[in-house]
């Protein structure tokens, strides 16, 4: 504790009334009168020096001491005390609160959340906020809000802290910690105070510019929650839901699952975990045309977060696999033929779609056909982009390495392929320069790649840059499974092999009308505007609740996607001690942080209250009378 | 502060009246005065006043004044001058030895006792005044019986600034001396060192000059002492103080009203300056003492309380003012 210092010290001029008022107790002292023979001998006795020195006209005023303490602790009050954490004073101060969906967690039935918690402490600290500090209110979740600038204005800090709400996301302190470094370069900040339930990461990946003061309010317990929901069709009708639910690592809980559907309960299952626990619980379904399935959890106990407990998916309606591929690719429609569940084009029988889920071509001029996943072969085909950084060479190619673990290169080898054709970098150019150029880079040969990939959001594109027809690889037994990841690739994309239940944080780019604006609607009301660009492609756009988002045109609801699911973590309420950040560790803070600063003014202005009922009491009583005769 | 007390102010002692005062007459015998009772009387008749020095006014009286004279006490006998008279030749001895002597006889003056009390206002406190006026009758008694000129003078009087007994002498004035002494009731502003020089701008006569006062005034008593010694009187100061003056005993934030002077002095923690109070006392005491001595003259401070009889069969017969 250090000592006290004073934020208004120019009142110390108020000490000059003191002058005033011992004047004016003395000139206005309520005496007894009394009658004397004579007042020589008194008159002396006051004449006498030692009798005018001050102190002793003190002595035994009660009366006159206590408006002097009074009129003290009033000037005291004035300059406003403080006592102050540390030595230095934060003139200005970002205070990041977090605001993940952990924040939401209850100790107990009807108890506070987490963030209520935080918001009563940031309330104590406005109350005691001293005339030269400035709060900055920041609000942290996956993203950071700035709520309020540096301000001291108790109404609008007051008003920022009364609309903190909890985003169902997972939190991303880093994000907070950015905004006030950007913060501290138009201010000189010298401290932040972050308030967390420690449910966080246990690595923050932010090199800290500032001191960070880290409260962390009491986590809760009891919780179990969903944590992933996904389905697999298993034929063109079957599916198996896969439901994880988890609970909180602090206790042990235990609940039901329901199953709904179409809005009708069609199954139930219960589980029961430990603390920490995690339990996979699955579910057949039969559907033919679209579902739409939900997840709900009920409880059996306390259940500190509720956001957990419900998760659906919209599973798609069974059709086969639009896949074109050019009748000169003998070789790859060859493979198309032997893989069940695709209608392949071009054909004689049906009417080509607007978009393909696959395509596999060698002719540039497919590259306009709109298509999910597409797969070039050919030098050719490549873009200019990536031809400008490569050659042909004259010397025989073969595959040197490639990246196994990718899902179009699973269970294949490439090892001993012939190819023709022998692509090199051009000079001066490398792998570096393909990545740089949006590309990656899946296979290499010995002078140059000879499988590329990007993905644009709205398509997936394979490369090969060697003419699969000028190589050994169609007969090799790889060259059929090649294909057959392009079309298990193809099927993820059109959701129609599993759908997935998306998180919260932010719904995953799609593909509508193009050139249309869009109203996304989120489950609690909130609006936003979205435009898809000329390939129909809407942007991401953020879902911080739990629930459907709409995409509306006008009146007319063109998509429907849920965010169901909170991040594993948030669910788990696991808490870390201290924070870690790259360079440096930061505990949690032992004592009241706080603005740190603790204004003493209130404890003067009572205890100056109480003063002043005490000399109004002694005031107010009646007058001992001294007698001399008794 | 209360309208109450500031219109009715509260004496440290209410004053008791001359006539209340005890007396110590016998049972048995009707009192000749309410001042002092008949015994005392009966013993002060048989007390002088002894002065320090014989200050006798040229009139005949009972005090030797050693300047030789025309008494029937002889004296001495000395030679004849030219010039002398010769009516005061002794015959016998010329006859016998046929040389004139001529014949001396002791000179008895009368000593004139001026008697000064002090009646003004802060005398009516602890029965200061009654105890100025016994004294002041004891004096007198000593020196009407002592064939002395008596002449009696109370300052601070209601009605006017001086009153005044008219020198007189013999025992025949004793009662009207007491009369005067009895009627006196004080109660004025006049200051006893303005009283003193007064006095002397009437008085006429040597000897010696007693004032009966508390002493407690605002004026310098060195110039009516001198005035007194100029006069050929011989001091004889008597303070006369209050035991609630000698030891007050009071405490806490007071406003004392001036008895006199209606002048008021706030006092705070009275009870821390008491110390300083007797410091200043004493300082007095000794200061008119000290004034009294340079001046061949006597100083005695008493207390209200005190009886008569111990003050003068006592104190005063002990340090030698009476004998």
């Amino acid at each position: 504790m250090n000592t006290p210092a004073f934020a208004a010290p120019w009142y110390a001029w108020l000490l000059l009334l003191l002058v005033p008022l011992v004047v004016f107790y003395f000139l206005k002292l309520r005496r007894t009168r009394k009658l004397i023979p004579s007042l020589i001998l008194w008159q002396q006795v006051l004449n006498d020096r030692r009798v005018n020195a001050p102190f002793q006209k003190f002595k035994r005023n009660l009366l006159l001491l206590l408006q002097i303490l009074l009129l003290l602790f009033c000037i005291l009050a004035a300059m406003q005390p403080y006592i102050e954490a540390d030595g230095e004073r934060a003139e200005f101060i970002p205070v990041v609160v977090d605001v993940s969906a952990s924040m939401a967690a209850v100790e107990q039935p009807g108890g506070p959340t987490r963030l209520e918690l935080v918001q009563q402490r940031l309330r104590a600290i406005i109350d005691n906020l001293l005339p030269t500090q400035r709060l900055a209110l920041i609000a942290v979740s996956n993203t950071a809000r700035r709520l309020t600038e540096f301000t001291d204005n108790k109404r609008v800090l007051r008003a920022a802290v009364d609309g903190l709400r909890v985003d169902e996301v997972p939190s991303r302190l880093e994000e907070g910690l950015r905004l006030a470094q950007a913060m501290a370069r138009v201010r000189r900040v010298r401290r932040v105070l972050l308030y967390s339930d420690g449910n966080v990461p246990e690595r923050i990946d932010f090199a800290l510019p500032f001191e960070v003061t880290y409260e962390q309010v009491p986590p809760a317990k009891t919780n179990i929650g969903i944590t992933s929901l996904s389905a697999r069709r298993t034929s063109l009708t079957e599916w198996t839901l896969f439901v994880r639910v988890a609970s909180a690592v602090g206790d042990s809980a235990s609940g039901r699952l329901q199953l709904w559907r179409d809005g009708e309960k069609t199954a139930e299952d219960s589980s029961v975990l430990d603390a920490g626990e995690g339990e996979r619980i699955l579910f057949p379904l039969t559907a033919d045309a679209a579902t739409r399935v939900e997840i709900r959890l009920v409880p059996e106990g306390h259940d500190a977060l509720s956001a957990d407990n419900r998760a659906f998916l919209d599973l798609p309606a069974p059709r086969p696999l639009n896949v074109y591929c050019p009748p000169a690719l003998t070789t790859a429609r060859h493979a198309l033929a032997a893989v069940e569940g695709i209608r392949l084009f071009p054909n004689d029988r049906d009417t080509p779609p607007l978009s393909y889920d696959l395509l596999i071509s060698d002719d540039p001029a497919d590259g306009e056909r709109p298509a999910s996943v597409r797969l070039f072969v050919g030098f050719e085909t490549l873009p200019p982009a990536a031809r400008n950084l490569l050659r042909i060479a004259t010397e025989p190619d073969e595959f040197v390495d490639w990246r196994r673990t990718h899902p179009l290169l699973q269970h294949i080898r490439f090892y001993q392929v012939q190819l023709a054709d022998s692509i090199g970098y051009t000079d001066g150019k490398q792998a570096a320069d393909m990545e740089q150029a949006g590309f990656s880079v899946l296979a290499e040969g010995r002078h140059g790649p000879l499988i590329l990939a990007r993905d644009s959001g709205d398509a997936l594109t394979f490369w090969f840059t060697f003419h699969t027809d000028r190589s050994t690889l169609p007969y090799r037994v790889g060259f059929p499974l090649l294909i057959s990841n392009a079309v298990d690739i193809a099927l993820k994309r059109a959701n129609l092999s599993e759908s997935v239940a998306l998180t919260t944080g932010t719904l995953p780019p799609l593909l509508l009308d193009p050139d249309t604006e869009y109203t996304v609607v989120g489950p609690d009301g909130h609006k936003l505007t979205v435009r898809s660009d000329a390939n129909g492609t809407v942007p991401s756009v953020p879902a911080p609740r739990v629930g459907y988002y709409e995409y509306r045109t006008g009146t007319t609801v063109a998509k429907r996607v849920g965010a169901a699911l909170l991040d594993a973590r948030e669910t788990s309420l696991n808490v870390v001690d201290a924070l870690q950040f790259r360079e440096t560790r930061v505990e949690q803070a032992t004592d009241n942080p706080a603005v740190q600063d603790r204004n003493l003014w209130s404890s003067l202005a009572a205890v100056a209250l109480i003063l002043l009922l005490i000399e109004w009491w002694y005031f107010q009583r009646p007058p001992a009378v001294h007698n001399p005769a008794a | 502060m209360s309208s109450e007390s500031a219109n009715n102010p509260t004496p440290l002692v209410q004053r008791r009246p001359p006539h209340s005062a005890p007396l110590r007459s016998s049972p048995d015998r009707a009192a000749l005065t309410s001042l002092l009772s008949n015994e005392t009387l009966s013993r002060l008749e048989r007390l002088r006043l002894r002065p320090r020095r014989r200050q006798t006014n040229r009139t005949q009286g009972e005090h030797l004044s050693g300047k030789g004279g025309s008494s029937i006490e002889f004296s001495d006998f000395r030679d004849y001058v030219p010039g002398d008279d010769v009516r005061h030749l002794d015959w016998n001895i010329f006859a016998r030895l046929n040389r004139p002597y001529i014949k001396l006889f002791q000179h008895e003056e009368e000593m004139h006792v001026l008697v000064l009390l002090d009646g003004s206002a802060s005398m009516l406190f602890g029965d200061k005044l009654a105890a100025a006026q016994r004294l002041a009758a004891a004096f007198g008694v000593m020196s009407l019986f002592g064939v002395e000129r008596l002449s009696i003078h109370v300052c601070g009087e209601k009605e006017g600034p001086l009153r005044t007994l008219p020198p007189c002498r013999g025992r025949v004035n004793l009662t009207r001396m007491l009369r005067f002494l009895e009627s006196v009731e004080g109660g004025g502003t006049q200051r006893i060192d303005e009283a003193i020089e007064d006095v002397l701008k009437t008085h006429r006569g040597r000897g010696i000059a007693v004032v009966l006062s508390d002493f407690l005034t605002a004026g310098d008593l060195r110039r009516p002492f001198n005035r007194l010694y100029s006069a050929g009187l011989e001091l004889m100061a008597i303070q006369i103080l209050a035991p609630e003056e000698i030891d007050p005993d009071i405490a806490g934030d007071w406003r004392f009203v001036d008895a006199e002077t209606q002048q008021t002095l706030d006092i705070s923690s009275a009870a821390e300056l008491l110390g300083l109070y007797h410091e200043h006392r004493q300082a007095l005491e000794r200061f008119l003492e000290s004034e009294c001595r340079k001046r061949n003259g006597r100083f005695l401070s008493i207390a209200s309380d005190e009886p008569v009889e111990s003050v003068v069969f006592d104190k005063l017969q002990r340090q030698g003012w009476i004998r």
